[in-house]
């Protein structure tokens, strides 16, 4: 017969004395809740970018992109997603990175954003793959620096790190209003 | 010759089209606003490919034309399209407005609305036109010099 302690657990049962002292472990880890913002994190040559969640409504597969006359060469066409007429921009023209050439990993961003006067605007963006979809902790992004160049200048929202690697986070709704007004 | 669409078929509402190739690209414009048609051999006769300046890739030249005469505000334009020209009806459930970011930037005023026609992958892209929005015609009195008044 063993004795008890205090505590009821048996000193030969050192099964449950480790599972004890676990559980009092458990008990005092203390949940911090960090502030996060969900990220898509893409490439255009080797270069990373990110729009905010919210501003994907959905990652399109590269499909068949049919050309409209008249429009300026970083508006490479419209395709149909669903039925719905979608336009496509070559995001790399906008931000002065060249793309690399087309690939399995290539990719439609369907990036929308409120728009002026609350009118919606919606497009499809040509990434040339898409990294990651993940939440980042805000406070690990840190504000864009002056040396970035000047495309970005504006765009940019801030700096994060992942795998090592430096992301620009984008503002789609400036990018959206600047294009509309013929400014990129 | 009207050409039937079958999953649009219960849509009784839709616009008179006459719908005609330019290189790989689908145009159409309204029936009413087209005046007549006749076979070209020319060559040279304007072709709506140049008027729009769609690139050589996408306006790859095919044997065949057809000389459309448009209705114009400033007169009727004659101009060379591809063939097939159809007159076809386009349900109006098809007709798509521009894109926003597509119409804000599009330089021509006679593209006016878009539609697919068809199940992906193989869909085909309907650009439609405004016969009188499209751009005028240069002619040998653009590159004279204009006359010196007293």
């Amino acid at each position: 017969m063993s004795t008890s302690t205090e505590s009821g657990i048996s000193e030969k049962d050192p099964l449950a004395s480790v599972l004890e002292q676990r559980r009092d472990a458990d008990q005092r880890i203390v949940e911090v809740e960090a502030a996060t913002v969900k990220c898509v994190i893409f490439a255009i040559d080797d270069r990373l970018f990110a729009f905010p969640g919210g501003n994907v409504a959905e990652i399109l597969p590269l499909t068949t992109i049919h050309f409209v006359p008249g429009c300026p060469s970083s508006l490479e066409g419209v395709i149909n997603v669903r039925g719905d007429i979608t336009s496509v921009i070559r995001l790399g023209d906008l931000l002065g990175c060249a793309h690399a050439p087309d690939s399995r990993r290539a990719a439609i961003l369907l990036g929308q954003s409120r728009g002026t006067d609350d009118v919606p605007m919606r497009s499809g963006l040509r990434v040339d793959r898409v990294e990651d979809v993940l939440d980042i902790i805000e406070e690990s992004i840190r504000p864009p620096t002056d040396t970035l160049p000047e495309q970005l200048r504006g765009l940019a929202t801030g700096i994060f790190q992942h795998h090592g690697q430096a992301v620009i986070a984008l503002d789609l709704e400036r990018l959206f209003q600047d294009y509309r007004c013929a400014l990129r | 010759m009207p050409e039937s669409m079958d999953p649009l078929a219960t849509d009784v509402s839709g616009i008179d089209l006459v719908r005609f190739g330019v290189g790989a690209l689908t145009l159409a414009v309204e029936r009413v606003k087209v005046r007549g048609m006749c076979k070209t051999q020319d060559p040279f006769a304007p072709s709506l490919a140049t008027l729009l300046q769609i690139p050589q890739s996408a306006a790859a030249a095919t044997p065949l034309g057809r000389l459309l005469e448009f209705d114009h505000p400033e007169g009727p334009h004659s101009l060379r399209v591809d063939e097939p020209v159809i007159h076809w009806r386009l349900p109006t459930s098809a007709l798509r407005p521009l894109p926003p970011l597509l119409a804000a930037r599009q330089s021509l005023a006679c593209v006016r609305a878009l539609a697919y026609i068809g199940h992906p992958p193989d869909d085909r892209l309907i650009i439609v036109l405004d016969a009188w929005q499209l751009p005028r015609l240069a002619t040998a009195a653009d590159h004279e010099d204009p006359p010196v008044l007293d």
